[in-house]
């Protein structure tokens, strides 16, 4: 058994549930005239239909074993998970701080992440930030957010 | 305007100075994302278009199509150079290719790869030339049945050409639909599925979305890896393959030249698509199928002419129609609606500078590309040699700000956060991320064209039956689902 497709058939099992259940209050209408809700219903049930296709023949199929673990197994997804972990936190952080602190903050740690030392990862995440912010509020006027202290 | 002459004005648009150099900047870039493995051109074009928002339409474009064509070049340097695809369409390249470098023909592996590439290329651009205005005047007769039935028809090309399985490709598709539905209900204007958040109201950009997928996601991937890329040692002596290797790869490069032809027109099919078929194709009728994996020029020839190739006609629908075929394409579409042009029948009589100037800029293009490949590829070389640990967080700040650029907003670069991690999980889960891009892009179509269809019959589907052109895409829709089906009964029966 494929768990892959097991899992993925079921989280979007459920998905087609939803949004079935949510263009219901929206309201499907009538052939003569669609309305708000026809279209997410008609896709949730084609999505309904293709993922317990997709969950059976995960069930059916026993010659191809994949196991959660097999899926995890290589030790660098922890980085990449950190790394996600550090934009959601700049992204929750940048109103407030502004384009120059945060992205310099989401630089070093980052580099920190791909064990750079740290006094490179500081002047590194340094430059980056004065050359991204150089070139799009400089030179492109991308009005960047300014933070409390206004850069 | 005739072909010959629209060519001809396209060219005294794409030989103004700033297009020019437009034009030159696309290839540069477009190489150094085709020669850096990780980010391919979906990224590259959805991480670069802010740097776009302040030039003229045609400017933005020639350069976007610019890093289109130049990514389809650079791949094939490190598929042959360090066995490691720059891009997708260049994995096929890697078989043969790095095996004629370990034996000391890397010159002539790149030479080959390059003037293949300018050869099916321009072909390509001829057939676009060519085909596009006729199509255009056709595609003026349409109405929404016929949109209707020709989308469908295309989302049953992307999943009948998907890479690994039908079904998932299928449930991305559906998926991209989905994520297209938030926002305003394009007839009722009433909201669906924003949950009264006020950032939903006009739904989810495509830049965002393409970025997570195509540029966060692919980082996420590389940070895994924990081995350094090796670079083989060669010396490039002569780029310029020999009269017998011109002899023995004249007919692969014109059989990927058709095969990409005509892929790169069906939705879902494109460069990749067509890089993997002509390969089989040329080991299927070589008279030494035993050499192919082992250094056969024409695993080189074929499969980069066909993503040049493939490249060029995928323009014709987007250009024609105002339907992406491929992913590329479908972000290239959402550059174009963002300067305000909306690709389709009317183009070429509204936007004939945009229009022919971006045919003539590919025109130039190539011939940029030949010349910028050939000598520098000692330099693209030393590119490779940046390591990884500096060049991604470069890549994700570039995210970061492409992202937010769109409409300056921090939510979208939630937004692309999301879909990077969507992304990541998809490719461990082995799920395809194209299809749920071109769905996406389709979806507001598809339903805007269904919907239109039924008020206009009153609710009946024989409008879809009575009108020849929305028959024919779904009788090919139905082949289309009829096929595999059948195919694998057929398999069953006689194993």
């Amino acid at each position: 058994m494929d768990i892959r497709n097991l899992i993925g058939g079921t989280v979007f099992l459920l998905l087609s549930v939803f949004i079935l259940i949510y263009s219901l209050g929206l309201g499907i209408g009538t052939l003569y005239n669609p309305q708000a809700g026809f279209m997410p219903a008609v896709v949730s049930l084609l999505i309904l239909v293709f993922s317990l296709i997709l969950v059976s023949t995960a069930l059916r199929n026993r010659s191809r074993r994949v196991r959660l673990r097999h899926v995890w197994q290589t030790p660098g997804w922890k980085k990449s998970m950190m790394v996600a972990g550090s934009i959601a936190l700049y992204v929750l952080a940048l109103s407030s701080l502004g384009y120059l602190p945060a992205t310099f903050g989401l630089m070093t740690l980052v580099l920190l992440i791909n064990r750079i030392r740290w006094w490179v990862a500081l002047s590194g995440a340094a430059g980056l930030a004065a050359l991204s912010w150089g070139l799009f509020y400089g030179l492109l006027n991308t009005p960047l957010p300014q933070g409390i202290w206004g850069f | 305007m005739d072909a010959i002459s629209g060519l001809l004005y396209g060219l005294s648009v794409a030989f103004e100075v700033q297009h020019l150099l437009l034009l030159v900047a696309g290839c540069v870039l477009g190489t150094l994302v085709g020669v850096l493995p990780g980010i391919g051109p979906v990224g590259a074009i959805s991480i670069l278009m802010p740097l776009t928002f302040q030039l003229p339409p045609a400017g933005a474009i020639i350069l976007l199509a610019g890093i289109y064509n130049g990514a389809m070049y650079g791949g094939s340097t490190t598929s042959i150079l360090i066995n490691v695809p720059g891009e997708a369409a260049s994995v096929v390249t890697c078989l043969d290719g790095h095996q004629m470098a370990k034996k000391g023909q890397a010159g002539q592996a790149l030479g080959i790869a390059v003037l293949g590439s300018f050869i099916a290329g321009t072909i390509g651009l001829i057939g676009l030339q060519l085909l596009a205005v006729p199509l255009s005047s056709l595609a003026l007769k349409f109405g929404p049945p016929e949109y209707f039935s020709i989308i469908l028809a295309g989302f049953t090309f992307i999943v009948y050409l998907a890479q690994r399985s039908m079904i998932k490709a299928a449930l991305m598709t559906l998926i991209g639909v989905v994520f297209s539905l938030i926002g305003l209900d394009p007839i009722t204007a009433q909201q669906r599925m924003t949950f009264g958040n006020i950032h939903l109201f006009e739904g989810i950009s495509v830049v965002p979305l393409a970025i997570g997928l195509f540029g966060l996601a692919e980082v996420f991937v590389n940070l895994e890896k924990t081995k350094p890329v090796k670079i083989l040692h060669v010396r490039i002596r002569n780029m310029f393959p020999g009269k017998s290797q011109w002899l023995q790869s004249r007919w692969a490069i014109l059989r990927g030249t058709v095969i990409g032809f005509f892929l790169g027109i069906l939705p879902g099919g494109g460069p990749v698509m067509s890089t993997f078929i002509s390969y089989g194709v040329e080991k299927r009728v070589s008279k030494h199928p035993e050499t192919f994996g082992h250094g056969a020029i024409e695993g080189v020839a074929a499969p980069e002419s066909a993503n040049n190739a493939a490249a060029s006609t995928s323009f014709i629908p987007l250009l024609t129609l105002g339907i992406p075929p491929n992913v590329v394409l479908a972000v290239l579409l959402g550059a174009f609606l963002i300067h305000g042009i909306t690709p389709g029948p009317l183009m070429v009589v509204e936007h004939p500078q945009i229009f022919w100037g971006v045919v003539a800029s590919m025109y130039l293009g190539n011939v940029i590309l030949v010349i910028l490949n050939l000598p520098l590829i000692p330099l693209w070389i030393q590119v490779l040699r940046i390591p990884e640990k500096l060049l991604y967080p470069l890549v994700i700040l570039f995210c970061l700000v492409g992202a937010y650029s769109v409409s300056n907003s921090v939510f979208d670069i939630g937004v692309m956060l999301f879909f990077g991690v969507a992304g990541y999980l998809m490719k461990k889960f082995e799920f395809e991320a194209a299809p749920l891009v071109l769905g996406f892009v389709l979806g507001p179509m598809l339903e805007v064209n269904l919907r239109r269809s039924l008020l206009m019959s009153q609710g009946s589907f024989s409008i879809f039956i009575d009108r020849p052109i929305a028959l024919g895409a779904l009788i090919v829709c139905l082949i289309l689902v009829v096929l595999p089906l059948a195919q694998k009964i057929y398999r069953k029966r006689h194993v």
